[in-house]
């Protein structure tokens, strides 16, 4: 019999290959430690991971490495504007079976386990479009015949900040579909010093693989039990209600605040990271160290707040400073200690 | 395994005991926030009660006091318990409040929920807060302060208040009448004691109401009566001696008719005397009613002297208390005479039309008009005000009346459509073609600055 939530010794077993995992991607991905945790902490949770950065950052050496650390198929999709739906999902080809002329579904590069979307917002919004069921419901229906996705199913985009000519912003509902959305940041001179030293251009890294499917799916498996505990379901309600207009302070200039997806999605963040610390809990903590990646794409500005300079990233911070991690008032004869 | 379960025991129980402090911590905060305004504003009471009590005579001292003053205490605390209950935390909430403070990772509330292992116990726990002691202090402080000031300070007693020292005139000299005519024997001693008894009446009012309005009337009209009567008295007793005078010494050379008119004023007199509200003395009236007018031969000389002496006496000294200050009729005509006097001034100087020169020369005294002339306002319906009559003039009178309209522009404008050009502008200006709050103004004026 499965106990409701993990146990110290499925987190423990887990702890082992996590760590594996992190220290292999720190091979491929010199200096981006937070990032690779964000993103491990994204695929544990079962989530679709945006990310965003300038060309020649590692984005796609990362989700390579990642494919390959895991042992999963992965597929690679270029994004540009002439492609069509059908180049992502699969099309149905006329084939001739038993003798008979007939439509065989060819399944599309969607069908794997790791796929890369290399520049998405370049694809037409029918493209990106095609995604959005195969990144929600895990599977894909071509010409009335639904097609299941393999599992675990992961989708990790990238897009770059310049070059906006021509690209087609991606739409909230797809953006609220991204689990995180995170940004890769420029290495520092160190660290370019250890990859112009470490690396020849042209050369991939070798990546071994160090966990296994069916363990991956185990990770998955007891990150989904760890014990979430009421008070902190709380702060990520409290947090998540004070993203939309007039529920704080914060939320000043916003046009639209975080979905309920977006408190499912913090929580279960929550408790991938909660198990990435061996703990068998989430807490505030988890909280508050995931609260940027995953509000940030979801707190949409209006115009006078992005013409103020406001960011999403700041008002996450801000909701972060004024909402309480317990809803208790402190009594005036009682002070905060500094 | 089993020295593990005994130390989680252990922690267990550890850490609910520091939950247990920081809730107790936590709750008496809250319970002395509530308790402050309350001991502040019962010691503002606690200090006007004994200051009253104190300068209304009362001996108050700590050993008297501290029972009250005790038993006021624990009745704050006791309201402002029941006020700051609804705030109290639980020891879930103070174990929350331990592991946020303390770094744990919410693992207190896991354990206590059965999910995980109780962390082990920190050299120093915090929970984050500490006292305000000036704002614990103060109030308690205040409190007791301001009881002991007000038992300490020295007051004034009030006096008990007292009546006016002086009561009202009109009674000692009514006193006094009454105790003349008693002494003159004109009134009996019970018609004496009857008028004190009235006077006494209006003494044993509180004192505070012997100048009341009512009080001094009703003063006035007994005294009034009282010199109304004195007054018939002495009239009365100076005519009946005065006709027996005459008929006594001048018998002989007046006429029959003016003996008839004498012998009815003393009849006159004599009857007056007898119904005179005033009660008489029996033996003045049997002495006075025993004469027959008629045949004052009879009478001897002595008898006749002594009976007119006494009766002059009586009327003296009735007329004596008609002519004491603040009697009746006391400067009467002069009222008279200053009308006179003012009717003769009127006479020369006053009255319809110009005067006749000096002083009192003009056509008289000008009407209170507001202007020399109506406005005109357009209304062709205006009216000017005056008051000739001065004296009778007051503050808030009307004044003036007028009927007018508001100054309506009535020139009749078509529709006009919203959002058009309100300002065309000429050549080389800067016309806004579209109305924007000052908010969008501000953003785009730092966009395109």
């Amino acid at each position: 019999m499965t106990d409701a939530y993990a146990s110290d010794s499925e987190i423990q077993s887990a702890s082992l290959p996590l760590d594996a995992l992190r220290r292999t991607l720190n091979e491929v991905l010199f200096g981006q430690s937070e990032l690779i945790d964000l993103v491990l902490c994204g695929v544990i949770a079962r989530g679709h991971v945006l990310l965003e950065g300038l060309p020649g950052l590692g984005k796609t050496e990362l989700v390579k490495g990642l494919s390959k650390a895991l042992n999963l198929t992965t597929r690679r999709v270029q994004f540009t504007p002439d492609l069509l739906p059908g180049d992502i999902t699969g099309n149905p080809v006329l084939q001739e079976v038993d003798g008979k002329r007939e439509f065989v579904f060819q399944p599309g590069p969607v069908f794997t386990n790791l796929l890369l979307a290399d520049e998405i917002n370049r694809a037409s919004p029918k493209t990106q479009s095609a995604l959005l069921e195969a990144m929600q419901e895990r599977r894909v229906t071509v010409l009335g015949q639904t097609h299941s996705l393999p599992d675990p199913f992961f989708v990790l985009a990238t897009q770059n900040p310049i070059e906006l000519e021509g690209t087609y912003p991606l739409p909230e509902a797809q953006v609220d579909r991204f689990l995180f959305k995170l940004e890769v940041l420029r290495n520092s001179a160190e660290t370019l010093m250890k990859i112009v030293t470490q690396r020849e251009l042209g050369v991939e890294p070798q990546v071994a693989s160090v966990v296994t499917r069916e363990a991956f799916a185990q990770i998955q498996a007891t990150a989904r039990r760890i014990f979430l505990p009421e008070i902190v379901a709380d702060y990520i309600a409290r947090i998540v209600d004070a993203t939309h207009p007039g529920q704080s302070q914060a939320s000043l200039g916003v046009r639209f605040g975080a979905s309920p997806r977006a408190a499912l999605s913090l929580a279960a963040a929550s408790k991938a990271r909660a198990l990435m610390h061996g703990r068998p809990n989430a807490s505030f903590e988890d909280v508050q160290a995931l609260a940027l990646p995953v509000l940030n794409h979801r707190v949409l500005l209006d115009y006078t707040a992005r013409m103020d300079g406001k960011t999403s990233a700041g008002v996450v911070r801000a909701i972060l400073a004024e909402v309480p991690v317990q809803n208790l008032a402190t009594p005036r004869t009682l002070k905060e200690a500094a | 395994m089993s020295s593990g379960m005994t130390d989680q025991a252990q922690l267990s129980s550890a850490w609910l005991r520091q939950a247990c402090h920081t809730r107790r911590k936590v709750n008496t905060g809250w319970w002395l926030a509530r308790a402050m305004p309350l001991l502040v504003m019962g010691g503002v009471l606690g200090f006007i009660m004994i200051f009253v009590l104190r300068s209304r005579g009362m001996e108050l001292a700590w050993s008297h006091v501290w029972p009250w003053v005790a038993s006021g205490f624990v009745a704050l605390m006791l309201a402002s318990w029941l006020l700051a209950r609804r705030q109290f935390v639980s020891t879930s909430q103070a174990m929350v409040r331990l592991e946020s403070e303390l770094q744990l990772h919410n693992a207190l509330t896991t354990a206590a929920a059965g999910h995980g292992v109780w962390p082990a116990l920190v050299s120093t726990i915090d929970d984050g807060w500490r006292w305000r002691w000036q704002a614990v202090g103060g109030p308690f402080v205040a409190f007791v302060g301001s009881l002991a000031l007000a038992i300490w300070l020295p007051v004034a007693q009030d006096v008990e208040a007292k009546g006016p020292t002086v009561e009202p005139q009109a009674w000692a000299q009514m006193e006094d009448w009454l105790e003349k005519l008693k002494e003159e024997q004109i009134v009996t001693e019970e018609e004496k004691e009857e008028q004190l008894a009235k006077i006494s009446d209006l003494r044993d009012q509180p004192p505070e109401k012997w100048f009341s309005h009512e009080s001094l009337n009703a003063g006035d009209t007994l005294k009034e009566q009282l010199q109304r009567e004195i007054k018939q008295l002495a009239q009365n007793l100076s005519t009946a001696e005065r006709s027996l005078n005459a008929l006594k010494n001048y018998a002989d050379q007046l006429s029959v008719e003016a003996k008839e008119q004498l012998l009815k004023d003393f009849d006159q007199a004599l009857a007056d005397m007898k119904s005179s509200a005033l009660e008489l003395d029996p033996k003045l009236l049997k002495s006075i009613a025993g004469i027959d007018p008629k045949n004052l031969k009879s009478l001897s000389k002595e008898q006749m002297k002594q009976l007119g002496e006494s009766m002059k006496k009586k009327a003296g000294a009735c007329n004596g208390m008609c002519k004491n200050p603040g009697f009746l009729g006391d400067g009467e005509g002069e009222d008279d005479e200053l009308a006179a006097a003012m009717g003769q001034l009127k006479k020369q100087g006053q009255g319809e039309g110009p005067g006749k020169g000096a002083i009192t020369r003009g056509p008289g005294t000008a009407p209170l008009t507001l202007s020399d002339e109506e406005n005109d306002f357009g209304t062709n319906k205006n009216e000017a005000v005056s008051n000739t009559d001065l004296s009778r003039a007051q503050v808030g009178d009307m004044l003036a009346l007028q009927n007018g309209k508001h100054d309506v522009d009535k020139t009749a404008k078509g529709p006009q459509a919203a959002g058009t050009v309100q300002n065309a502008g000429q050549g080389g200006e800067q016309v806004w073609r579209e109305s924007l709050t000052p908010e969008e103004k501000a953003v785009l004026k730092r966009v395109f600055r």
